[in-house]
């Protein structure tokens, strides 16, 4: 299946037990400097990667200060990831 | 457990890339210095392609069924997923039943290619005209994709086991021989166990 490019305003694109896709969850958030975004995906293990920008992570009890180096795209350096247990 | 992000950056685009699992594992950073790369296929066989691996086969005691890589063409135009492969069906030693999610981009990002999503070796399958920012869901069947000539690709790979992490792709008879000709490839495959 094809999801064409879309503004999903920060919901997910494939949901928890997605039909076709079932084992796996995607979203896309975008932010601007200073927005905070929380996630937390009952029955799903996440990790969190920066496509581009720098992000500070919070997740039990553990902070990391600079998620993230790329800026304009993806083909501009290393990604960086970030583990998230079920929520 | 949730997680927060802060945005530290005038502005950043960040995937959160998921797969079902119920066990409470300990969070952990991966730094850029920790991504596994790997580089296979050849710009003769059309097929040149890098990988770096964020969620790879070295975190199998840390992560329960998530797999997570970048994918990037190497060069401009060409194929990637090739050849082609499948992996719908737990029947080990052969195959893993993992579900598949990909986000692309092109560079320049007007760039587009195409999702191949053959169901049945030997028949038809669907084609899908993808551009920078299509998500492509991989419930079943082989998925080859390739990009038009003078552009760059990349895709954003989530990939989540049914029954383990360890994934075992099944290759098309019809072009498996290509395996042992097309450079890298069983490299390729074992950075997935």
């Amino acid at each position: 299946m094809h999801i064409a490019p879309h503004d999903n305003q920060n919901r997910p694109i494939v949901d928890v037990d997605h039909p076709l896709v079932p084992l796996t969850y995607f979203n896309i958030v975008k932010l601007t400097k200073g927005q905070v975004f929380d996630t937390a995906v009952p029955g799903y293990e996440t990790c969190i990667v920066p496509a581009t920008g720098t992000l500070k992570i919070e997740v039990g009890g553990q902070t990391h200060n600079d998620l993230g180096q790329r800026r304009g795209d993806v083909w501009g350096g290393n990604p960086k990831g970030f583990t998230c247990p079920p929520g | 457990m949730k997680a927060r992000m802060t945005c530290l950056s005038d502005q950043a685009e960040i995937f959160i890339a998921g797969a079902k699992y119920d066990a409470v594992l300990e969070p952990f950073a991966v730094r850029a210095d920790e991504i596994d790369r790997v580089q296979y296929g050849s710009d003769d066989t059309k097929t040149h392609r890098k990988i770096k691996h964020i969620l790879g086969t070295k975190y199998h005691d840390r992560v329960g069924r998530l797999l997570v890589s970048e994918l990037f063409t190497v060069g401009t135009g060409g194929w990637s997923g090739f050849p082609s492969h499948k992996h719908d069906t737990d029947r080990l030693p052969e195959e893993t039943r993992h579900d598949e999610t990909y986000n692309f981009r092109f560079k320049p990002n007007h760039g587009s290619g195409l999702q191949m999503l053959q169901r049945v070796d030997n028949q038809p399958g669907d084609a899908y005209h993808i551009m920078d920012g299509s998500t492509v869901l991989i419930d079943k069947g082989y998925h080859p994709c390739c990009v038009l000539p003078g552009y760059q690709m990349y895709y954003f790979t989530i990939l989540g086991g049914q029954s383990q992490r360890s994934l075992k792709q099944y290759f098309q008879p019809t072009h498996a021989d290509q395996v042992k000709t097309i450079p890298g490839i069983l490299d390729m495959v074992a950075k997935f166990k």
